[in-house]
């Protein structure tokens, strides 16, 4: 920060004024007084001296007058000199004449010496200034790079690019930065801050184009200059930036600098952000990764003792007479309720594990739809035991991308729900049904149907038909249903058939499966 | 029916919750098994090599360590069947027990019957002996190994060779658990074992040609997310 503040102390700029000007007129003091000493010293040479050789004495002052103190003090110089030489050595003497040739001469020859050198000295002069200028702001430009690379937080970046801003620019500068939904937010007024127009500012933020005083894009006729701060793969914010001097900033190289300044803060801003999401990330896994050991470690906690409880009512059971009847049966009651208890258990942990943060893991594989029917109809032969099973699936179906084992949680869910809430004799079937967008599944029943105008509010958790139903259950069933198959991609709805009873229909998204690419005999008859 | 053996079978259980032990002993006793327990892998391992056991029960929820490497090693020198008891959310840890070389999976929490079943179809697989007449029946289908002919019904039934070599792989292990990995290999070799769709496909066929309905198969058996099991009765 040293150098921002040394160039930018008012004091010694007024300074360095004032020692231009002082300096330029001790340039026409010196130019006089060198032209009027050698006017009185020169002339007790001449006795040793040649004219010619006082010329040169006297062009030499000019030199040295042009060399130091640049083109005014050289002309004067050379004007002075001109006259003095004439005054002094041109016959006659202590007197003017411009008759002769020889003296236009003279005086052509020193003014021009003296335009030439002091034009040299003004130019040499003008180009260190720029070089000061130049490095001046290059070093104001490493200052804020410097100071913006250490920097972790936003609300850092903010106060470091607003104090570098208006140090380098003599001017009140504000930063405003996007919420989540692109919105700027408008700044809280402070002392020696500008005045924001958010409208302005959000224009120049969506349209990433610098807005308001002398920005060509737009807003032109405002007071203070927006500019957007692009960094490369968003827009980071806008800058708003009110000089002192409204015209110190037209100057070309001022905004360029400006522009400069406004990548490094976008650059830094976005730098931030990555920084804050790969820490944020970081965070999100290692909280899942706990959430997921810790779901293992309930399931087998929980599942060892049912296990232990459900088996050795069992092995009770054989080893009580089988007179003592009521005994058996109290044994078969718990053992139903452990049981009861396990599904419950599997329900609430599948749920668990369904609505992990950034959804469930799915281990897709291409799947045959008649398969997985096929499997959970066979976990479920003791429930569908008493209800016709109508499965009617074309062979041609195509394999399906899917979670084997959540889809068939699905359909045994709904065949259960199916066996469940029918009464016995009521037929269940499933049906599939290739779509333009996807494979819809239906899965119905001839049983008394859903509540009317509830049936959606069905995969809800904790929700169940009727609440009066006697039959067991917490209503968890349809919600698992419908969590998997949005993770899926598809959807899930439940309706009253036309024909009577409830229909639960769910899609899911159909793909191209890689094709086989093996040589087998073809088949004469195929099926 | 193994009480009336001449030497009864002996069965280790490797498990760490004594009440399970405990039921799980008694039901085997009760079939006439002879038991013995282990309570970490480690005591398991060592029962294992001192006792020769004809069956292994291990749990694959262990504290000591991994039941996967547990059957890796066994493995290494000794055959003899293992049976997996698994939590649900371990599914795919039981997917790699059986690819490690484990024989079949009982999933927590089980009942005695289903224990017993499987653990007498385990030990019958094992008990049978190699080789026999080639000739395998099972339903309405008749199936000849060496003349690789296949009927239904006494009808011939047209096979394809790949088809043929997944239906024999498949019977030749009646009642084990084929995962997608064994099958894939055996039949279609290493460079497959990731093209499940092929499984699929020609498990479809068999179906269509060997089942009396192929969507509720009595013989070919889906075991999700795990792979195939034959079931000839």
């Amino acid at each position: 920060m040293n150098e921002l503040s040394r160039s930018h102390d008012p004091i010694r700029e007024k300074f360095q004024n004032w020692a231009d000007t002082s300096s330029l007129s001790r340039g026409y003091a010196v130019a006089l007084l060198v032209s009027l000493s050698a006017a009185l010293l020169l002339p007790p040479l001449l006795s040793y001296l040649d004219h010619a050789n006082i010329v040169t004495l006297f062009l030499l002052a000019v030199v040295g007058v042009a060399a130091r103190y640049g083109r005014g003090p050289a002309v004067l110089a050379a004007v002075l000199n001109v006259l003095s030489f004439n005054f002094a050595f041109v016959p006659p003497h202590f007197a003017f004449s411009f008759e002769t040739l020889q003296s236009i001469l003279t005086f052509g020859v020193m003014l021009s010496v003296g335009l030439i050198v002091g034009q040299l000295t003004a130019r040499f002069r003008y180009q260190a200034q720029v070089a000061c200028a130049r490095e001046e702001r290059a070093n104001n430009l490493y200052a804020m790079s410097r100071e913006l690379s250490g920097a972790l937080a936003v609300e850092e970046v903010v106060e470091i690019s607003e104090r570098c801003v208006e140090a380098s620019f003599r001017a009140k500068a504000r930063l405003l930065l996007p919420d989540d939904h692109d919105r700027l937010q408008p700044p809280a007024a402070g002392p020696g801050k500008p005045t924001v127009d958010v409208a302005i500012a959000q224009w120049c933020f969506d349209c990433s184009a610098p807005a308001g005083f002398g920005a060509e894009s737009g807003f032109a006729a405002a007071p203070l200059l927006y500019l957007p701060l692009r960094a490369p793969l968003h827009t980071r914010g806008v800058i708003v930036v009110e000089p002192e001097q409204p015209s110190s900033l037209l100057a070309p190289e001022q905004r360029q600098l400006l522009d400069t300044f406004a990548m490094l803060i976008a650059i830094a801003l976005e730098r931030v952000h990555f920084a804050r999401v790969a820490r944020d990330m970081l965070v999100r896994m290692e909280a899942e990764r706990e959430r997921h050991s810790l779901l293992a470690g309930l399931s087998h906690d929980l599942r060892t003792p049912m296990t232990a409880l459900i088996g050795l009512t069992e092995t009770l059971a054989l080893e009580l007479p089988a007179e003592l009847q009521s005994c058996q049966e109290s044994l078969i009651a718990i053992r139903e309720q452990a049981v009861r208890m396990g599904l419950l258990v599997d329900n609430l942990l599948d749920m668990a594990k369904l609505q992990a943060i950034g959804g469930v893991r799915l281990r897709k594989d291409w799947q045959s739809l008649e398969e997985l029917v096929g499997s959970a109809v066979r976990m479920l032969e003791q429930p569908l035991r008493e209800h016709p099973l109508r499965l009617t699936l074309d062979p041609e179906l195509p394999l399906v991308d899917c979670d084997p084992v959540l889809i068939e949680r699905v359909l045994v869910n709904l065949l259960q729900n199916a066996a469940k809430y029918t009464p016995p004799g009521a037929a269940i079937g499933v049906t599939a049904d290739v779509q333009t967008d996807g494979l819809f599944v239906e899965v119905w029943d001839e049983g008394p149907g859903l509540p009317d105008g509830h049936e959606q509010d069905l995969f809800e958790k904790f929700t169940r038909g009727h609440t009066e139903w006697a039959v067991p259950g917490v209503g968890l069933g349809l919600a698992i249903c419908r969590a998997i198959v949005e993770a899926h991609g598809g959807h899930i709805r439940a309706e009253n058939r036309v024909a009577g009873g409830a229909g639960f229909i769910f899609s899911l998204p159909l793909a191209t499966p890689p094709p086989l690419e093996i040589d087998d005999e073809p088949d004469p008859h195929p099926i | 029916m193994n009480a009336m053996l001449e030497s009864p079978l002996t069965v280790l259980i490797v498990e760490d919750e004594q009440a399970i032990r405990r039921f799980v002993r008694a039901a085997l006793e009760g079939e006439g098994y002879r038991v013995c327990e282990a309570d970490s892998l480690r005591r398991g391992l060592l029962e294992a090599g001192t006792r020769k056991p004809d069956l292994i029960i291990l749990d694959l929820g262990l504290p000591d360590g991994d039941g996967v490497a547990f059957i890796r090693d066994l493995r290494a020198w000794s055959s003899a069947p293992v049976l997996v008891l698994s939590a649900r959310v371990e599914e795919y840890d039981k997917v790699e027990a059986l690819d490690a070389g484990a024989d079949d999976y009982l999933i927590k929490p089980f009942g005695i019957a289903e224990l017993l079943a499987r653990v007498r179809a385990v030990c019958r697989r094992y008990a049978r002996e190699p080789g026999g007449s080639g000739i395998i029946a099972f339903g309405e289908v008749c199936m000849d190994l060496e003349r690789r002919q296949v009927t239904r019904v006494g009808l011939p039934v047209h096979i394809t060779p790949i088809e043929f070599r997944l239906l024999a792989t498949l019977v030749t292990k009646p009642g084990k658990v084929l995962t997608h990995h064994q099958l894939l290999r055996e039949v279609w070799g290493p460079a497959y074992v990731e093209r499940s769709h092929y499984l699929r496909i020609y498990m479809g066929h068999l179906r269509r040609k060997l089942e009396a309905d192929p969507a509720r198969p009595r013989h070919f058996l889906t075991e999700t997310g795990v792979g195939y099991r034959f079931c000839p009765s």
